[in-house]
């Protein structure tokens, strides 16, 4: 296996808010890693160390195969889009700019990759509204614009935070066996609450909650969650009653 | 043998003028798309209002006040951009600091220059008809470089004003483009001024484009859609001017504001035949 990426003994936060402590990891080429942990946890900050939108203050980022100035980067799919719904801009010309990182400045799409963007966008169920403005979908159509967008340059890392925030049910369910199936190309790294139904797809399991913990097995008990102190709500599918469990207290505080 | 020569003079004087509405149309027309679109209409406001006191820095060093003011915006730009980004200051109150103390530099300097300001009313309210042929190249400059830097990295410059945050993970040139794009906002805006003044030339990058916009949704339709409305407003109002002998700028303004009006009533009456049509 590949490393793709690694972390070393890095902490992150805004101004002089330290938000994560310590985390080692290192990315392997066909990994597939659930992130979880509660509001506030710090999972986003973890994800935005990875994608380099945030410098450490403490440790480093080393990049193998992904990222700084290597040709294949990482595809990202943000959480909640700070973007301006109103941007005139259509769903085409949304994912074609995720093919970006691959094209001189001025060239322009040339139609092969019109056809590709177009062949994802029927892939997610979407290919009706390629043509529309992106202030007119809804918001699982957005999300799914963006995932095309993320997908489309077949990053070697792909990075979803909370993908299934705004998707239905239905969707919900397609988009993992979709990532599944593309977890066979590239390394998958998602955050999601519902662990129940991560839990079959994933491969290992991060728990991020002001402090890291790596589980490299995708199935977690509730007592080991507590001992990762990672008061999440354990969403089971099934007859099993919903548990929440209670927060500890964090040692070093 | 008199009469004739006044009609050719006349005749060309007014030839100027319409060329100059095609280059105001045109360089107002891509950056008011820019500028609507990013929503960056106030910190224009900002920029074309502080470039008042680049105006009167030019009159106290007695060089020609348009390339005061061009240095002024530019580095003004630059600067809110610069501090928006990086220290911990909401941008539009920089913007409304910085719109205010450019305008009290223009005046104070305005002021302590000795004797009379010339041509100074015509920096605030413009003035097609008295174009002259600098600034007629200065246009012309002005729109090779927009249509050049639009036309090449037009890709890029939607990419990036989308969704900036997604354009750094792919470490495309983020800050170095805006930098580039504020400043070619701020020179069309300096250089616009002679023909629309500091107090109109906001209209001509904001009415367009969202008359335009409520037709297209797509960036580069906005552009041409806005330059042809950016052009009839330019026309007819200089013919309304010159017939009611009122000042062009501010009837450009009239002429657009009734376009807007009309183009959002004929929005709600197609809107209304199509409800009437599905009942
Ligand atoms: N831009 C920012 N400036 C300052 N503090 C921030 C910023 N973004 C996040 N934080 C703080 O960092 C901490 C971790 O935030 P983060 O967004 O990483 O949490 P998260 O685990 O993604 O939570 P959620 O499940 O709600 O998405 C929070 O306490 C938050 O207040
Ligand atoms: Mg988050």
């Amino acid at each position: 296996m590949k490393k793709l990426l690694e972390l070393k003994e890095v902490s992150a936060g805004y101004d002089e808010d330290i938000v994560l402590r310590n985390v080692n990891l290192s990315v392997e080429e066909r990994d597939f890693i659930g992130i979880i942990g509660p509001n506030g946890g710090g999972k986003t900050t973890l994800l935005k160390i990875i994608l380099g939108l945030l410098k450490p203050v403490k440790g480093e980022t080393r990049y193998f195969e992904v990222g700084v100035d290597k040709m294949s980067t990482i595809g990202y799919l943000p959480q909640s889009f700070e973007l301006d719904r109103k941007f005139p801009i259509s769903v085409q010309e949304v994912v074609l700019s995720g093919l970006m990182n691959q094209k001189k400045l001025y060239q322009r799409y040339t139609r092969k990759e019109k056809e590709l963007a177009y062949s994802l966008l029927d892939e997610m169920g979407i290919r009706n509204i390629w043509k529309k403005p992106l202030g007119e979908l809804s918001g699982g159509q957005l999300q799914r614009t963006l995932l095309c967008r993320a997908i489309i340059s077949s990053p070697s890392l792909l990075i979803l935070d909370e993908p299934s925030t705004y998707v239905d049910n239905k969707f919900e369910g397609e988009l993992f066996e979709k990532l599944k199936y593309l977890n066979e190309r590239m390394a998958i790294i998602v955050v999601s609450h519902d662990i129940g139904m991560i839990s079959c797809y994933i491969k290992t399991i991060a728990c991020v909650n002001r402090n890291f913990h790596y589980h490299t097995s995708n199935i977690i008990t509730e007592k080991q969650l507590a001992a990762y102190d990672c008061p999440i709500q354990m969403i089971t599918h099934g007859d099993v009653p919903h548990t929440v469990l209670r927060k500890h207290q964090q040692k070093n505080e | 043998m008199n009469d004739s020569l006044i009609e050719i003079f006349r005749y060309q004087f007014f030839l100027k003028a319409l060329l100059a509405a095609l280059l105001t149309s045109i360089s107002c027309g891509i950056v008011g798309t820019y500028i609507v679109s990013k929503r960056i209409v106030f910190l224009s406001g900002g920029i074309t209002h502080a470039s008042f006191g680049g105006i009167g820095i030019g009159y106290f060093l007695g060089i020609n006040p348009i390339l005061g003011a061009a240095v002024f915006a530019v580095l003004s730009a630059l600067g809110i951009e610069f501090i928006s980004k990086k220290a911990d200051i909401r941008e539009d109150s920089v913007i409304g600091i910085w719109w205010s103390f450019g305008m009290a530099l223009g005046i104070i300097f305005i002021f302590i220059t000795p004797g009379y300001a010339p041509n100074l009313l015509s920096y605030l309210f413009g003035s097609i008809l008295t174009i002259t042929d600098v600034d007629i190249y200065m246009m012309i400059g002005l729109n090779v470089v927009l249509i050049l830097f639009f036309s090449l990295l037009f890709k890029i410059i939607l990419f990036i004003s989308f969704d900036a945050e997604y354009a750094s993970t792919y470490r495309a040139p983020v800050q170095l483009i805006n930098y580039l794009l504020i400043s070619l906002v701020a020179l069309t805006i300096v250089i616009n001024i002679r023909v629309m003044g500091i107090i109109l030339i906001i209209s001509l990058l904001t009415i367009p484009q969202t008359i335009a916009n409520l037709f297209t949704k797509s960036f580069r339709n906005i552009i041409y859609v806005s330059v042809v409305l950016a052009l009839t407003g330019c026309i007819a109002g200089l013919f309304v001017s010159y017939r009611f002998d009122i000042p062009s700028g501010a009837s450009i303004i009239f002429i657009l504001v009734i376009l807007f009006l009309f183009a959002r009533v004929y929005k709600r009456l197609a809107q209304r035949i199509t409800i009437r049509k599905l009942s």
